[in-house]
């Protein structure tokens, strides 16, 4: 009966997996051993019968099909298959990257960081929040007051009136933020009925939750558009509906074989779906600047000259961009004091809508 | 021409062409080991092709710290044995040579040796078909891919000394089972 453990050192020599010494001590056993010998010829017969065995080829190269499938896979819509990017050798990152698959590898790792971003915004300014709701009855009578006006009770308030208020929160506070003191909206003038307007008017015991959440809403809507507004590093432009719609700084940026991601870019459609627009009067007209969907941010990935391409090129577009302002150096020198991450070649662009037509002059408006 | 490090960086960089080569390079060798693990050729393709499609959607958490084609092989390893424990394995003969396709042994060979080998492909590939998952990856990754017993280590995750004692294992169970024709070859 042969030891297991010299078995297997049969084994492992015969696979050259053995230390110089213990090599030498299987040597001097197979010597010794006939049974050692006969295990050592039958398990090196074995070997060469497997070794021998056919060698499967695939009938084809799978390259295509596995980058086709990756690539769907990556993008999270295996589902609909996507018009199949070929694989080309020397295709460019930019191409790759604006047909999704490099900033969707990015996006979640974006998105978590641009919530950890607002969440530290929002804590900041947890005690103003605070605060504006105990002064809401006094300050803000239309917000809080309201609720507790009779006929509320019975379901008679306006539909709408909560998010209304909202909105007009909203729409003061992008006022702020942008130095522009026009846009206390009169009531009514559209009517919106945004999560937060989903406490209904017939639920009044749910009034003093909503006054917060509508305190907090309008508190978010404003660091959202600070956040923006107050962007280190940006190039601002104003744009015409169209040019936002039919995407014409990502075609641009594709022409110029830059790299670039929609950094914040909430759609129309995503817009009615979160606010649950109703038909708004035919004489309310929002000033589109301040709709949620009237501007996007991006981050491009260029060298200076890329950007002073980008920037030359945007302005050609003069039909379309009515504005581009390099307001990257302004940022920088603003800043100055403040811990600033100067990437090389992270630069953000920001999009404004402009407005297509007048807006209607509204109470409270003020030039600057 | 360009090594694995190379093409996976142009691969993470976002050149998708780059990973269409690591594929190219691999392909057969993979599908071949996955043949036999897996006792099938339909779903050793398919195997292969996923473990590509992971090895891409991962290809940013690959470390290093092996090669390529040892983590790649770890990936369809791990495939084949899920997609093995929902199948029943084929222990026949005939079955093995329906299931693994009817692959030249030896094109150059006399016609009538061809068939002996052919004969002989087919019961060692359903004597393989017995031994227990376990057994047979370590065997196939050893005999057919030439695999050192580190690598086999790391692409099974096991501890090199286990490699060992399951490989001796796994060759004294098929040697019972082919005694027959070994015998035969030996007289």
């Amino acid at each position: 009966m042969i030891p297991e453990r010299r078995e297997e050192l049969i084994s492992a020599y015969l696979d050259g997996e053995l230390a110089p010494d213990e090599r030498a001590q299987v040597e001097k056993w197979l010597e010794e051993s006939p049974e050692l010998r006969q295990l050592h010829d039958d398990l090196r017969w074995l070997g060469s019968s497997i070794r021998s065995l056919p060698r499967h080829k695939l009938d084809q190269d799978l390259a295509t099909a596995v980058v086709r499938r990756a690539e769907r896979t990556v993008l999270g819509g295996d589902s609909q298959p996507s018009p199949a990017p070929e694989v080309r050798p020397g295709q460019s990152i930019a191409t790759w990257w604006l047909r999704g698959a490099g900033w969707r590898r990015l996006a979640w790792p974006a998105l978590a960081l641009a919530a950890a971003l607002m969440i530290l915004l929002f804590n900041s300014d947890e005690r103003e929040a605070q605060r504006e709701v105990a002064q809401a009855p006094k300050d803000a009578p239309k917000t809080a007051a309201r609720r507790d006006a009779p006929g509320e009770a019975d379901g008679s308030r306006p539909q709408g009136a909560v998010a209304m208020d909202n909105e007009q929160d909203a729409y003061r506070a992008a006022s702020s933020a942008q130095g522009e003191a026009r846009l206390e909206k009169p009531a009514g003038a559209m009517r919106l009925k945004s999560p937060a307007g989903a406490v209904p008017a017939t639920a009044p015991a749910l009034g003093a939750a909503a006054d917060r959440e509508t305190t907090q809403s309008s508190v978010r809507a404003r660091k959202m558009s600070a956040a923006v507004d107050e962007r280190l590093d940006a190039v601002v432009c104003e744009v015409t509906p169209e040019f936002l719609r039919d995407k014409g700084f990502e075609k641009l940026l594709e022409r110029l074989n830059v790299v670039g991601s929609v950094e914040e870019a909430p759609s129309p459609d995503a817009a009615v779906v979160k606010n649950s627009i109703e038909p708004a009067p035919p004489e309310a007209k929002t000033p589109s600047m301040l709709r949620p969907d009237s501007r996007r941010a991006y981050v491009v990935q260029a060298t200076e000259e890329q950007v002073a391409k980008i920037i030359t090129e945007l302005s050609k577009q003069a039909d379309q961009v009515k504005r581009v302002s390099d307001e990257r150096s302004r940022s920088e020198k603003e800043s100055r004091g403040r811990t600033v991450v100067v990437g090389a070649r992270r630069h953000h662009f920001v999009l404004q809508m402009s407005p297509a037509a007048p807006a209607e002059p509204v109470e409270g408006e003020s030039k600057p | 021409m360009k090594d694995d490090a190379q093409l996976i960086d142009e691969a993470i960089a976002g050149d998708s062409a780059a990973f269409g080569q690591l594929v190219t390079r691999y392909q057969d060798r993979l599908y071949n080991t996955l043949v036999h693990v897996l006792q099938s050729t339909d779903t050793a393709r398919d195997a292969v092709q996923e473990a590509f499609v992971q090895a891409y959607v991962k290809l940013e958490s690959f470390e290093r710290a092996s090669g390529f084609y040892t983590w790649l092989y770890r990936i369809g390893m791990n495939l084949a044995i899920s997609r093995r424990r929902r199948e029943k394995p084929a222990v026949s003969v005939d079955h093995a040579r329906d299931a693994l396709g009817h692959e030249p042994v030896d094109p150059g060979a006399a016609p009538g040796a061809k068939l002996e080998q052919e004969e002989r492909a087919a019961q060692v590939q359903a004597a393989l078909a017995t031994l227990s998952e376990e057994h047979r990856s370590i065997l196939i990754l050893r005999e057919v891919d030439g695999c050192a017993y580190e690598q086999i280590a790391e692409i099974l995750d096991l501890p090199i000394g286990t490699i060992r004692s399951r490989l001796h294992r796994a060759r004294l169970q098929l040697r019972d089972q082919l005694k027959g024709i070994f015998q035969e070859e030996t007289t």
